[in-house]
């Protein structure tokens, strides 16, 4: 297909998503009302945002190669100085989004340059210590900003009127739609520009990288940078469609679980992340209505209360995913960073 | 090989939902009326509340007749998994289909998600779970009571009753979040009009798993009072390591939240110890009477207040959709403010108008050991009562900013 | 403070120190042998806890016989789960390892909440360690003592077993040349599972001496386990001595952290962990990579 068939094609796909809210037809089993319910739109709009976080997090890993335990603490970042520049500081909206966008450039620019003088377990070791700081720093309440384990809510008359009430989750839905869309295309062309090169011949062997004279530290920061950058921007919108700061976005599982719908999607593919990422939420979501369905309730507790618990089925799947097409995963595999194999301790 | 992969979680996913009968719409007056148990059924607070809630609120249902309005009443099961967002979600999706009324909401961070959704859909949360006194406080909202309990009430309650009897030395264990730091400011103000102080009270980090140290250090200063008021495992890391140093025999230990339920899963622990809570289930005949009823609905295991409260607060609503002949939140609330009633689980309660905070009297229990148990479940023995107009915030202090 | 006081305290740390140092040996072994970061190592500790619970529930069994039938137990699902799944796994990226173990934890966590709640399952100080020893400068809790001279002894017979016995020379010669090592007629198969199986029991016993002084729930080990790879990485990877040393250290850092600040006690650990790594990323003890 010539690129601009391509283009094409993918200019119309995005103009029919964007046309769900005026699709009036309901969807079981998919969604529990019509495809234009707020509802409906609510969901997809989470999903677009959690495919977004997740491309974020496949340019770090899938890319550059590096394991992050910490990626988490960005997308809080955006949660967090959203809400607060919203409420405590009393910002606009315009003026809000861009003290976060700034926020989110400096912040990791100066986490990621104390992380990246380590590689490999003791580089994910400390991200995940940025963040585990960064969630205590959160529950703590400094100042009274955070609310603590009670969360921020962002509360009447702090947002414009037409990000709020019912009637607008159209809004928020195509705001959603609009993140995943700029996300996906600054992705695919970071990933594809030279830099982006680098940062995958960073992930398959450093060393030769050096030896060609580039610095590899700065292209993993750049990587880094962009990466938490875009979970910022994602972690904005989150908070536009819930509403409310909550401090679970800031914990360990959180990345954790990113990790797992990046892997399950397929590592280094940046649309494989973006499915994986819809999929995931997706069914958090659905699972629980799943539970609460007729059928499910009279199941013994024992099949019962796992079905409602969506990590369980997470773990289950991926279990289920790497015996069953382990020559799926090899194909990955040898894309990862073989010099985590060579530096097992070996020659 | 990885399309392929993607595609067989997708299906797993679709199928997963397969099951899932199409939900009807709701525009039919006919159509029944859904009240949502949102509460937490699998974590640590599914045996204070859980399974027992939503037992309770089929109770007050059956009880009430199974309709109301000439419409059939269902009780939904929503699992919050102690997230305030999966709290929010859940609650907005119950509210557009069918749900009038949401209860229980264990987990003060849960509450006060839904109670923001009511505020919003104009439907109605009576909150029994959690304890946060910002409910009738800073985020107090027309559409919202809070029901059992909430942390002034705990502390002008068992802070009272102890710091009465002459107990003047105080060493707090509390966490480094903010139910630790409420509890300690308002166990603080209960206990310093009768001359007791806190000697030492400093905020635990989170993630303290350990208490050695500071069990160590209270054994040190000697206090009277040893109050632990913190929540969740935590309160049982710190009791354990209480009874470890020997604290148990040098001083008294409060707990600052506790319910009946948990005593069960380690009796030896909490023999001795002193909560306070609003209800006991073998404190008179009628809520005896209750619940046996309940128990033999659960497997022969006796309530905790929480879940007579659900019951409680689930049976006012219903008498009150009757009696205003609506389930319309804005009518509905106007017959409850400033009510007055009476049942097995509250006396003298008010569903106040100022604030919504459902005020009722308090009471102190000690925990008996093993030795004096006379049957399953008959952990308390009461001490004291605080009546209504003492244990909760006079509402002349009342932070909530009424707006309608 | 008193002498008296800072010395109990310290006791006090050690005694913390005591599991940080097991469980940080048990991923040390598994991390030295088979390069995958045990995410399930966390649960493995509950599973410990629990199996001592339900020894003394259904088997009536006490304490001390606890101590090594559990830790036998969990190792032998350990080595099932390895058998099974994680040798799949080999010559992968440790990636894939540790995100399995991870799904792995996910899946057992729940399970053991389906059975036994989230709440917590009672278990108390056998009698026989109950009460407090007179020190000379001190009272001091029995049981408390009892498990730090219990994980000396433990983390001494395993140093000396890695270190210095043929069996331990053998493992570590597999880990660097898998192949030599099997040309050489030793089933380095085998030799790894076992080693697994180690790791696994090592972690299992921390969690039997959990279960009388810390509450018994299925989530027990996320909230360790994050601290035991603190302290692995502090000690440096695979590095035994680093392990032991470095846990019974953070262990007393913490504890006088809790006593002089206790704001700083949890993230302590962390601090140390980004200076050590900043300054020395092989870890105090560990081998600087050959890069």
């Amino acid at each position: 297909m010539n690129p601009v068939a391509r283009i094409g094609l993918l200019i119309a796909a995005i103009a029919l998503v964007a046309a769900a809210p005026w699709v009036g037809i309901p969807l079981p089993p998919l969604f529990s009302e019509a495809l234009n319910a707020p509802g409906s739109l609510n969901l997809l709009a989470l999903c677009f945002v959690f495919g977004a976080l997740a491309l974020s997090y496949d340019i770090i890993f899938g890319f550059a190669g590096l394991l992050s335990f910490g990626h988490a603490l960005y997308f809080a970042t955006g949660v967090y100085v959203g809400a607060i520049a919203l409420t405590s500081w009393h910002l606009g909206l315009p003026q809000a989004i861009a003290v976060t966008l700034v926020i989110s450039i400096i912040l990791p620019l100066v986490v990621g340059a104390v992380c990246l003088r380590v590689r490999d377990i003791q580089f994910a070791m400390v991200t995940l210590a940025f963040a585990q700081a960064g969630s205590i720093l959160v529950m703590q309440n400094p100042f009274g900003l955070t609310g603590g384990e009670e969360g921020l809510a962002l509360g009447a008359n702090v947002l414009p009127s037409f990000l709020t009430g019912v009637e607008n989750t159209r809004n928020l839905y195509w705001i959603a739609l609009a993140l995943l869309v700029a996300v996906c295309a600054i992705g695919w062309w970071s990933v594809n520009s030279s830099p982006g090169r680098v940062w995958q011949a960073i992930r398959e062997n450093e060393r030769r990288v050096e030896v060609i004279g580039l610095n590899p530290y700065l292209y993993k920061l750049g990587a880094f940078v962009l990466s938490s950058f875009l979970a910022s921007a994602a972690g904005f919108v989150y908070l536009l469609i819930e509403g409310s700061a909550s401090p679970d976005v800031t914990t360990a599982s959180f990345t954790l679980v990113l990790l797992v719908m990046v892997v399950l999607g397929g590592v280094g593919t940046l649309w494989g992340a973006v499915l994986g990422g819809m999929v995931y939420e997706y069914l958090d979501f659905r699972l629980v209505v799943l539970s609460n369905a007729t059928g499910v309730q009279s199941l013994p507790a024992f099949l019962r209360i796992p079905l409602s618990e969506p990590l369980f089925i997470l773990g289950v799947l991926f279990i289920i995913l790497v015996l069953f097409v382990p020559g799926g995963l090899a194909g990955a595999l040898r894309r990862l960073n073989p010099a985590f194999l060579a530096s097992s301790g070996s020659h | 090989m990885r399309l392929s992969r993607i595609v067989s979680a997708l299906c797993a996913g679709i199928l997963l939902c397969a099951p899932l009968s199409a939900a009807p719409a709701t525009a039919a007056d006919a159509a029944p009326i859904h009240i949502a148990v949102i509460t937490d059924m699998s974590g640590v607070y599914a045996s204070i509340s859980g399974q027992g809630a939503v037992e309770a609120t089929k109770m007050a249902v059956e009880d009430f007749g199974g309709k109301v309005l000439g419409r059939e009443i269902i009780v939904d099961t929503v699992d919050h998994q102690n997230s305030g967002p999966t709290a929010e979600a859940k609650a907005r999706e119950e509210f557009d289909n069918g749900a009038e009324l949401a209860v229980d909401l264990t987990n003060s961070a849960t509450a006060l998600a839904v109670a923001s959704v009511a505020k919003d859909k104009h439907k109605i949360a009576i909150v029994s779970g959690g304890g946060t006194s910002a409910l009738t406080g800073a985020s107090c909202n027309k559409y919202t009571y809070h029901y059992a309990y909430d942390t002034y009430a705990l502390a002008h309650s068992e802070g009272v009753a102890v710091a009465k009897t002459g107990l003047k030395t105080w060493y707090g264990i509390v966490p480094d979040y903010a139910f630790g730091k409420s509890m300690l400011a308002d166990f603080t103000d209960a206990i310093q009009p009768y001359g007791a102080t806190f000697v030492h009270a400093d905020t635990m980090p989170l993630g303290t798993t350990d208490f050695s140290s500071y069990m160590l250090a209270a054994k040190n200063a000697h206090p009277q009072v040893l109050a632990l008021l913190n929540a969740g495992a935590d309160t049982v890391n710190s009791m354990k390591a209480a009874k470890e140093f020997g604290l148990d025999k040098q001083m008294k230990i409060v707990v600052g939240l506790f319910f009946l339920p948990q005593v069960d899963t380690d009796p030896a622990l909490w023999a001795g110890a002193k909560v306070a809570d609003s209800w006991y289930w073998d404190q008179t005949p009628e809520a005896r009477k209750w619940a046996d009823r309940y128990a033999a609905r659960m497997n022969g295991v006796r309530p905790g207040s929480i879940q007579a409260a659900d019951y409680s607060s689930t049976m006012q609503w219903l008498k009150a959709v009757k009696a205003v002949g609506s389930v319309d939140a804005d009518k509905v609330v106007a017959y409850l403010d400033g009510r007055k009633f009476s049942d097995f689980y509250a006396q003298n309660a008010e569903w106040r108008a100022r604030d919504h905070s459902v005020v009722h009297d308090m009471y102190v229990y000690d925990i008996l050991p093993q030795s004096q148990l006379k049957e399953k479940d008959a952990w308390y023995k009461l001490v004291d009562t605080i009546p209504a107009a003492q244990a909760f915030r006079p509402v002349a202090q009342s932070t909530c900013t009424k707006t309608w | 403070m008193s002498m008296d006081y800072i010395a109990s305290q310290l006791f006090n740390g050690l005694a913390s120190g005591a599991f940080y140092a097991l469980l940080a040996l048990g991923l040390s072994v598994i991390f030295g042998t088979l390069r995958i970061i045990n995410f399930a190592h966390g649960a493995m500790y509950m599973l410990g806890a629990f199996a001592t619970y339900y020894g003394a529930q259904l088997l009536h069994l006490n304490f001390f016989a606890a101590l090594i039938l559990a830790p036998l137990v969990v190792a032998a699902l350990g080595i099932l789960f390895e058998v099974l799944f994680l040798r799949r796994l080999q010559g992968a990226d440790p990636v894939y390892g540790l995100l399995f173990t991870f799904a792995a934890t996910l899946v057992v966590v729940n399970l053991m909440r389906l059975l036994a709640g989230a709440m917590g399952s009672p278990y108390n100080i056998p009698v026989a360690l109950s009460g407090e020893t007179n020190l000379g400068f001190t009272l001091y809790p029995t049981y408390k003592l009892f498990v730090i001279v219990v994980s000396l002894i433990v983390c001494g017979l395993i140093w000396w077993f890695v270190e210095r016995s043929m069996t331990g020379a053998r493992i570590r010669a597999a880990t660097e040349n898998p192949v030599l090592v099997r040309a050489l007629g030793i089933n380095t198969r085998r030799l790894v599972t076992l080693t697994f199986g180690l790791g696994v029991a090592i972690a299992a016993l921390a969690g039997v001496l959990a279960a009388p002084t810390t509450n018994v729930y299925p989530s027990m080990g996320d909230d360790i386990i994050i601290y035991t790879f603190a302290i692995v990485v502090i000690g440096g990877l695979g590095s035994i001595t680093g392990s032991i040393v470095m846990g019974f250290a953070l262990g007393v850092l913490q504890t006088l952290g809790a006593v002089y600040y206790p704001p700083i006690a949890t993230t302590l650990i962390f601090i140390v962990m980004v200076v050590v790594i900043v300054l020395r990323p092989s870890g105090l003890f560990g081998k600087p990579e050959s890069s």
